[in-house]
């Protein structure tokens, strides 16, 4: 599993790697849960700092309430009103207040508990400036003058009817002290406003009366004067004491609203400041040691994190230094043999390069007679190649005249046959000729026989017959002579027939021989054609050979020359050899050798002599004198050209360009 | 056949002489008293009588009457020879107990009807053992060949013209008379 030195490092760094990515993640986890009570602690602090400033803003908002009462100056009610709204409302009811109830179930109760104060608390707010009104209570004592001195206004102008007395009292709605005050008097409540406004004409009305009866009177009429005294001056007068009175109980009823309100403030606000300050004041010491926990806590998680991340980092270098320990003295011990192996190699791939030099001699030589063995085998592929294009030449020749034969005999062929019709006609016609003259043999024998008999009856006749017995005999003479006649022309026509069946014979052998022939002939055109078709594959064969030779030629030469870079080629790895058993040394030491450079020779000598390397076989005898020479050259540390190594002058390689 | 032999006997050699119808029978020649010839005819077909000797070829029909057949070659104990269109058949009169009997001969080839002379003959000669040599009349020397002039009743010997006469009165219920009838309507015509 860890045959690879690669592997080996792997596994150690991933290890080392392993130990440091856990300590990293219990270090990360640990640190992440300090933040973690470092916010909340954080949260905590913060959540006092807004109790602190809410209580502050309460005691504010309650003197801001009180100074509703107190302070002349302050005549409407300027606070909040909705518990949702004020600073600690809005704290209240947000997600940050959910978080801190989390902290503490103690909390969230208490938080709960004050919700009904608190809006209790500005309820009463709501309530108070409901009920208060901002008002001057001197109002009431001089409307009451006023109205006490419109009376006595009335009462003298009754006087002055009565007595004709002077009248005194102002005419002038406006200049009268009422008049003054009124039309200089402002409120902001709508109510008073209204109940004044009504006052005007009636006044107004009062002061005009004034006018008319003292007009009436003046001009002597006492009785219209008393008239409008009683008709328009009373009514006004009781119509403004009507007014008065309605104004009167509403000042009254705004009073008695005041001081409800001032009792509200007393019971519910105070009270309900009381009750959220209190709360406010537990939640603080709640939070308070809830801090005091997370403080605890934070301190144990520092002190942890002091001793068990140092440990930790301790025992981890030590396990990467045995690690790293184990790691390089097994490499050391691996590159070790390996160096070993190597320095012997070095040695081997020395020799092998003697031996690759005086191969490549070897082969150069063997190049050299290559080539001219190929220039021989060139000059008899030439001949070779003209006989087998003149043995194609005369194919071809040979192949024309068999077809000629062939066309020869092919008529000779046809004359045969005409022939051999012929003379079985011939034959035939013999022997119909046969059949005539055996009849008339047979014509001629029957005559004998006539003739044989008349002969018989001629003698049986005696002496009278003698005469019929001459004619007889001379019938039968001439039958003799026809039997006769006829049997030569059938000997001779049997033998003509005869010869002609002889000739016909004669013919039809000569026919077969000439189907022979002609058979003969075609098979020896093909076979010349072959012949033909065979020299010239022969010849474009011979050609390809030729290719083939050059080629060979070429390739020669080319082994020749590679032969020389060959041969060059282990003067390098001669060098290259050396090299590296300097490099081995070097690495030798590096690695920390404990072989010396004689160990070394020792154990590669014992490397090159174990059975298991092949041995390649040695050089010839005549190579060893060069072997020998070129060693000495390396050795003299001059760079040797392969010219010189290899004995190839330019006139062997002219055998190759010819 | 001591009427034979008495005639026999009593003719002189010059009383032989004649004319005689000449025939071949294995290239020899043999002669016959042209007398004692009816007719010749060509070799034609012949209808083996099973039951005979070897040398009967049988019967022939020869313009309506029955004559039967011998074969001389067979009869003279020589290889037989199918019949050529030489072949020809010698219709002879033999005496018989019951007068002539017309019997015909297989012959090889007729040659011709030759006058001999009675200087040109001679006795049948000894040859030093006893032979039967009877139906030889005598050796008639013509042209340097040597013609055996043959006695025709004493080729067909008794036995011969007994069995003759059989096949005849077998085949026909004719009597004699008829065959000298027959002979003697040839005669006259």
């Amino acid at each position: 599993m860890f045959d690879t030195i690669g592997k080996r490092i792997g596994v150690g760094f991933a290890v080392v790697l392993l130990l440091l990515t856990i300590l990293g993640s219990i270090s990360y986890y640990v640190i992440e849960r300090m933040g973690a009570l470092r916010e909340t602690d954080d949260f905590a602090m913060s959540a006092t700092a807004n109790i602190n400033e809410i209580e502050r803003d309460h005691l504010a908002w309650v003197n801001a309430v009180s100074d509703l009462f107190l302070n002349k100056n302050v005549t409407k009610l300027d606070v909040q009103t909705d518990d949702h709204q004020c600073k600690f409302g809005k704290w209240l009811y947000s997600d940050e207040i959910t978080s801190l109830a989390e902290v503490d179930p103690e909390i969230a109760r208490l938080l709960e508990k004050i919700k009904q104060p608190h809006q209790a608390l500005h309820d009463s707010a709501k309530q108070i400036d409901a009920l208060y009104t901002e008002f001057d209570l001197s109002i009431d004592a001089m409307l009451a003058e006023r109205w006490i001195d419109h009376l006595n206004w009335a009462n003298n102008l009754g006087n002055y009817l009565l007595t004709s007395k002077r009248f005194t009292g102002t005419l002038d709605p406006h200049q009268c002290a009422f008049g003054q005050w009124y039309y200089s008097f402002h409120t902001e409540d709508q109510k008073l406003t209204e109940l004044l406004q009504k006052w005007e004409k009636l006044h107004n009305d009062l002061h005009y009366s004034a006018q008319k009866i003292i007009d009436a009177f003046e001009s002597g009429d006492k009785a219209k004067a008393t008239e409008i005294y009683e008709q328009e001056t009373m009514t006004a007068l009781e119509q403004l004491g009507l007014c008065y009175r309605e104004t009167m109980g509403y000042i009254d009823s705004m009073v008695e609203n005041n001081n409800r309100a001032i009792q509200v403030f007393q019971d519910i606000t105070e009270h309900n400041t009381a009750l959220v300050m209190g709360s406010l004041t537990d939640i603080e010491v709640l939070l308070d040691k809830h801090q005091r926990v997370v403080s605890n806590k934070y301190d144990s998680f520092y002190s942890f994190v002091q001793k068990f991340i140092p440990i930790t980092a301790v025992l981890i270098l030590i396990l990467g230094a045995m690690i790293a320990f184990f790691l390089s003295s097994n490499i050391v011990g691996n590159l070790r043999q390996i160096i070993l192996n190597l320095s012997g190699g070095s040695q081997q791939v020395y020799s092998a390069s003697e031996q690759i030099s005086s191969a490549s001699m070897q082969l150069a030589e063997g190049s050299s007679e290559q080539a001219s063995s190929l220039q021989e085998t060139s000059a008899s592929l030439e001949e070779i190649t003209s006989m087998t294009k003149n043995n194609a030449d005369h194919a071809h020749q040979a192949n024309q005249l068999m077809e000629e034969t062939r066309s020869v005999v092919a008529e000779a062929s046809q004359s045969m046959r005409a022939m051999d019709q012929s003379m079985t006609e011939i034959s035939t016609a013999g022997e119909e000729i046969g059949k005539i003259i055996k009849t008339i043999d047979e014509i001629a024998f029957q005559t004998n026989l006539l003739a044989l008999n008349a002969a018989v009856e001629a003698a049986r006749a005696g002496e009278a017959g003698k005469g019929f017995a001459v004619v007889a005999d001379e019938v039968r003479n001439l039958a003799q002579r026809a039997a006769d006649a006829a049997k030569n022309t059938s000997g001779m026509i049997e033998n003509t027939v005869r010869k002609i069946n002889d000739g016909s014979g004669l013919a039809k052998r000569t026919f077969v021989a000439f189907e022979k022939v002609s058979g003969s002939a075609g098979k020896v055109a093909d076979l010349v054609s072959e012949i033909a078709a065979a020299s010239k594959e022969q010849s474009q064969g011979i050609d390809q050979v030729n290719i083939a030779i050059n080629q060979i030629d070429k390739v020669t030469q080319q082994t020749a020359a590679n032969a020389s870079q060959g041969a060059n080629a282990a003067e390098k790895l001669q060098i290259q050899s050396e090299n590296l058993k300097v490099m081995v040394a070097d690495l030798t030491r590096i690695v920390g050798g404990t072989y010396s450079a004689q160990e070394l020779v020792v154990r590669n000598e014992a490397v090159l002599s174990s059975p298991q390397l092949p041995r390649i076989a040695g050089p010839k005898k005549g190579m060893i004198e060069r072997r020998t020479k070129v060693t000495a050259h390396t050795r003299g540390g001059r760079v040797v050209k392969p010219e010189e190594i290899i004995p190839l002058d330019d006139n062997n390689f002219n055998d190759f360009n010819g | 056949m001591p009427e034979a032999l008495l005639e026999r006997n009593s003719q002189s050699l010059a009383g032989r002489e004649g004319k005689y119808l000449t025939f071949t029978l294995a290239h020899q020649e043999y002669g016959l008293e042209i007398m004692k010839v009816k007719e010749i005819i060509g070799a034609m077909e012949v209808t083996t009588v099973p039951q005979t000797p070897g040398y009967v070829e049988g019967v022939i029909n020869l313009r309506g009457k029955i004559i039967p057949v011998i074969n001389l070659r067979m009869k003279f104990g020589m290889e037989f020879l199918e019949h050529t269109d030489r072949t020809c058949i010698i219709v002879t009169e033999i005496h018989g107990k019951a007068g002539y009997i017309p019997m015909g001969m297989v012959v090889d080839s007729v040659s011709e009807v030759l006058n001999i002379k009675g200087e040109e003959m001679e006795t049948t000669p000894n040859f030093g053992v006893k032979l039967d040599t009877e139906y030889i009349l005598g050796m008639a020397k013509v042209k340097g060949k040597v013609i055996i002039l043959l006695d025709i009743n004493q080729v067909l010997n008794a036995e011969g013209m007994l069995l003759m006469e059989g096949l005849r009165s077998e085949e026909s219920s004719e009597s004699r008379e008829d065959v000298h009838d027959y002979l003697d309507e040839e005669e006259k015509e």
